[in-house]
């Protein structure tokens, strides 16, 4: 134990590194209260401005109720899709399952500069550019993958012997899995909600190569505005992106911890 | 005491094998269990007895060969249609559900009516004590009430065969006695045929009819735990089951065995050759060689304590003799003066008690 | 014919079944992946006609054009030198922190763990932003320089932003591979060590450094494929005046809409991708 407790010097690098590390995303929080016209820290006096300026600019507005559709319907299609091949991964045995499993996780492999451009110009021919039909199916590119990696580590893990109890028991196959497998699989379901969500919401390279005047996100709006200036606006807008994400992590949390209550 | 046993053929495995990949897990095996019994399969781990089990359960099919309930073939039956109860080593209890919801399971697969429903697993938990814990949830109920679940609701669904999976290989060993007793009441209260899959001898021997020994997919010998114990089929039931002593010996032209350098009796017919003889430790008796050299039909044989071993119930001896280490036991009692290390004394123990095999090389 | 002997036997149509639950996944990875990185592929080797649309031939002018032009030498060069710079700033950096964290235990390594992951999940245009109103001038920084009465330098706009800022945005993914790999740092090596006589700086030069190798390999290769792709900071913080690989695909794919030539930087990215990911089973061989 002696030789572990770490030293003064050591502390105070950890602490003056986390500083650093934290630094950017704390220090929107004091700037979003600005009553500065330009960005400037500290601000010269505080108000509520820019909270009002970010209620009353109508591009953000659309763009973030965009950005609240989009990553809605990324995640309900990304559940809908990724339970099911999960449980082909990880309940029916055969050749190639392997490789097939790492082909499905490979576009989280590829750049997304070079996913964005490689997407772009297939869209372009399809006519999906700047359309919400064109925005989901890019999103569940990303999102899939990470949804399927989580799922199957879920559905590996979970006690199989339940489900082999409820065949012995007379329930067909497909009993079995939504009165089973499906309802022991909810914390995995919630965690893979959350971060496609997440991971939609968030998602701004490969959709600025799809979007256009007509439809935006809300990151994608806050990078042109930050393109073209700096104040304190983007500061407001991103105490409540920061406030939202903390409000998915709590949900996930809150119904991990009420599920873990329940299983188990 | 079985209450009525009929002799009619109930489950029946024809021939079934199976293979894991090149693994030839299982060769060939027949077997055939009443209407009304309870039997064990015994054996170590991966002699292929769950394999077997989970074959009747339908859980993975054989390669080929048939298998019967009642003479109806269910060899390619889906499991859901196939009637079975099944108890898991884990007891794979649905975690979402509480512990009615549990029993009630399989009752709604087959479509029983509601009011039939809530009647049979009430009288289901009620058969397993657990009427008042009825609303919990499996994780809130310690592991011999879990077990009590998962055979309630294996129970209440009426199968046509009861399957056990090492039920109670994981619970302490008090709990372990205490549900034995209590499965096997339920086994003849219901009168269900059930098999039961242990590696556990005692739990075979006195909760089965009859139990399967088995080892590497075949089976060494079906029988009452009696004849099991008794009359061991091959070396291999006689050492897993129950404790031996093993002397390697030789059986001349003449028919005449020989082992720790003399001249023993044994009932077995003998054939010349290397062989085996195995004699259970608590069917020798020690004597002080000082005293009266009885003979008899039996055999005596002479030798030295090695050392003693105080086991609680019993007195272990490790006797010298020619040049083996025979080990005897003994029920400690009062009266008699105990034997000391160095002490020279007779073993003894009758011809019925000598079990004879042929030198497997193992 | 394993799958034979375990599949249940309702195996006849379970194959069906299984096809039928893929074919979503398997229909958007084809659409939305593999179509489209081997489109991209094919569109580096054709070209933008006079008029502005593209011609589909096959020609190696986009490729040989690269490596004779000095600016996009230039920039390759500066794109993998620059990455290369900050993934060692970063390794350095995160170094102490994932030591601390692997040390830390209970609810504090909680706290600690959460505060390290809390900024991936925080979108890199609000943490460029934020970095933009730290290194802005008359921001704190340069403020700070001042009042000590040096000269103020200027970070915005320049190499020097780009890289104190995508240092940090990576820290989080340096630190979570430090400290998987840390896994087989057990505390008792450490203890034998010093019980032996060694000295603490000897003890981390002989066993500490050592034994957490693989995971500076995992960590580095994460952060250089990363800096080399990253695009939203070097754009936003270079204001037009940093040139990096991936700011020049999109300047190319959206600005000047040579697709074919953003096609072959793109490409081009993904040939570093590979050298790198050599290097790397190069360094994890030799450390067996």
């Amino acid at each position: 134990m002696e030789i572990h407790k770490t030293s003064w010097p050591m502390r105070i690098l950890v602490f003056v590194l986390f500083l650093y590390l934290l630094a950017p995303v704390l220090l929107v929080f004091p700037i979003s209260f600005s009553g500065d016209q330009v960005l400037r820290f500290p601000p010269t006096f505080w108000s509520t401005r820019w909270y009002v300026a970010l209620f009353e600019n109508s591009k953000m507005l659309s763009a973030f109720s965009t950005s609240l559709l989009l990553a809605s319907i990324v995640t309900i299609l990304s559940i809908v899709i990724a339970v099911p091949a999960a449980w082909v991964m990880t309940r029916v045995k055969f050749r190639g399952r392997d490789l097939l499993f790492n082909l499905f996780t490979a576009p989280l492999l590829l750049p997304t500069i070079v996913l964005g451009l490689a997407i772009l110009i297939v869209f372009a021919s399809f006519g999906l550019l700047a359309t919400m039909r064109g925005l989901v199916f890019a999103h569940l590119v990303v999102t899939l993958p990470y949804a399927l990696r989580i799922l199957a580590v879920a559905l590996n893990t979970q006690d199989q012997t339940c489900e082999e109890a409820a065949r012995t028991l007379g329930a067909k196959p497909l009993t079995v899995f939504f009165r089973v497998t499906v309802p022991m699989l909810i914390p995995g379901i919630v965690a893979a909600a959350a971060l496609c969500f997440l991971v939609s919401f968030d998602e701004v390279v490969i959709t600025l190569f799809l979007t256009g005047p007509r439809i935006s996100t809300l990151p994608v709006e806050l990078y042109n505005y930050v393109y073209n200036q700096a104040d304190p606006l983007v500061a407001a807008a991103s105490v409540l992106l920061i406030l939202l994400t903390l409000g998915v992590i709590m949900i996930v949390e809150r119904t991990m911890g009420l599920s873990k209550t329940f299983v188990k | 005491m079985p209450v009525s046993q009929s002799l009619e053929e109930h489950l029946k495995l024809d021939g079934i094998s199976i293979s894991f990949g090149p693994v030839n897990v299982i060769p060939s095996l027949d077997l055939s269990v009443r209407k009304g019994e309870m039997v064990a399969f015994l054996g170590p781990s991966g002699c292929g007895k769950t394999t077997t089990l989970r074959m009747i359960a339908g859980l993975i099919s054989p390669s080929s060969g048939r298998i019967t309930v009642g003479g109806r073939d269910i060899t390619r039956l889906p499991i859901h249609d196939r009637d079975m109860g099944m108890v898991f080593q884990s007891y794979a209890l649905f975690p979402h559900m509480d512990v009615t919801r549990n029993v009630q399971f399989g009752l709604q697969m087959r479509n029983v009516s509601k009011q039939d429903i809530e009647r049979r697993s009430k009288e289901a938990l009620e058969l397993v004590q657990l009427g008042h814990l009825a609303q919990r949830k499996p994780k809130e109920l310690s592991g011999g009430q879990q077990q009590r679940v998962a055979l309630a609701r294996a129970l209440v669904i009426q199968p046509s065969i009861l399957l056990l999976d090492e039920p109670l290989s994981n619970l302490d060993a008090k709990l372990r006695d205490e549900m034995r007793l209590q499965i096997r009441a339920l086994q003849q209260q219901s009168g269900i045929t059930a098999v039961f899959v242990t590696h556990d001898q005692v739990e075979a021997l006195s909760m089965c009819d009859r139990v399967v020994v088995m080892r590497n997919g075949r089976i060494e010998q079906f029988g009452t735990p009696t004849e099991i114990y008794e009359r061991p089929a091959t070396a291999f039931v006689a050492n897993f089951v129950g404790r031996t002593n093993r002397l390697k010996g030789k059986v001349g032209s003449d028919g005449q065995l020989v082992a720790a350098g003399q001249p023993l009796r044994a009932t077995t017919k003998l054939s010349p050759g290397p062989v085996d003889v195995l004699i259970r430790p608590h069917r020798i008796a020690l004597q002080p060689s000082s005293g009266p050299a009885t003979t008899g039909d039996g055999n005596v044989v002479e030798g030295k304590v090695s050392s003693i071993i105080f086991i609680g119930d019993l007195v272990q001896y490790v006797v010298r003799a020619g040049d083996e280490e025979i080990v005897v036991e003994e029920a400690t009692r009062r009266e008699r003066a105990p034997l000391g290390v160095g002490d020279n004394v007779h073993l003894r123990w009758s011809a019925d008690d000598t079990l004879v095999y042929p030198d497997d090389g193992k | 014919m394993t799958t034979e002997a375990l599949a249940p036997p309702r195996k006849m149509r379970s194959g069906e079944v299984a096809v039928l639950l893929l074919l979503p996944i398997a229909l958007i990875n084809a659409i939305g992946f593999i179509l489209p990185v081997l489109n991209l592929a094919r569109f580096s080797f054709n070209k933008v006609s006079i008029g502005g649309g593209i011609e589909n031939v096959f020609t190696w002018e986009n490729w040989l054009g690269l490596l004779a032009d000095r600016f996009y030498l230039e920039l390759i060069f500066n794109s993998v030198w620059i990455s290369l710079a900050i993934t060692l700033t970063t390794l350095i950096l995160s170094y102490p922190i994932a030591l601390y964290l692997h040390r830390s235990s209970g609810p504090w390594r909680t706290f600690l763990t959460v505060l390290v992951i809390s900024p991936l999940l925080t979108s890199a245009v609000v943490r460029t932003y934020g970095w933009i109103a730290i290194l802005i001038d008359d921001g704190p920084v340069v403020s700070a320089i001042r009042a000590l009465g040096l000269p103020a330098p200027s970070l915005m706009f320049n190499i020097k932003g780009v890289f104190i800022g995508l240092t940090e945005i990576l820290m989080p993914y340096m630190i979570l591979a430090l400290m998987a790999g840390f896994g087989r740092l057990d505390p008792r090596v450490e203890e034998a060590a010093r019980t032996l006589g060694a000295t603490p700086a000897r003890t981390f030069r002989k066993v500490i450094l050592p034994l957490t190798l693989p995971g500076i390999a995992l960590g580095c290769l994460l952060c250089f494929v990363l800096a080399v792709s990253s695009f939203i900071t070097p754009k936003l913080m270079g204001g037009g005046r940093v040139f990096l690989l991936a700011t020049e695909i999109y300047d190319q794919a959206i600005v000047t809409l040579n697709w074919p030539l953003a096609s072959t930087l793109s490409i081009l990215v993904l040939i570093v991708f590979g050298a790198a990911l050599w290097a790397y089973s190069a360094v994890l061989r030799r450390l067996d």
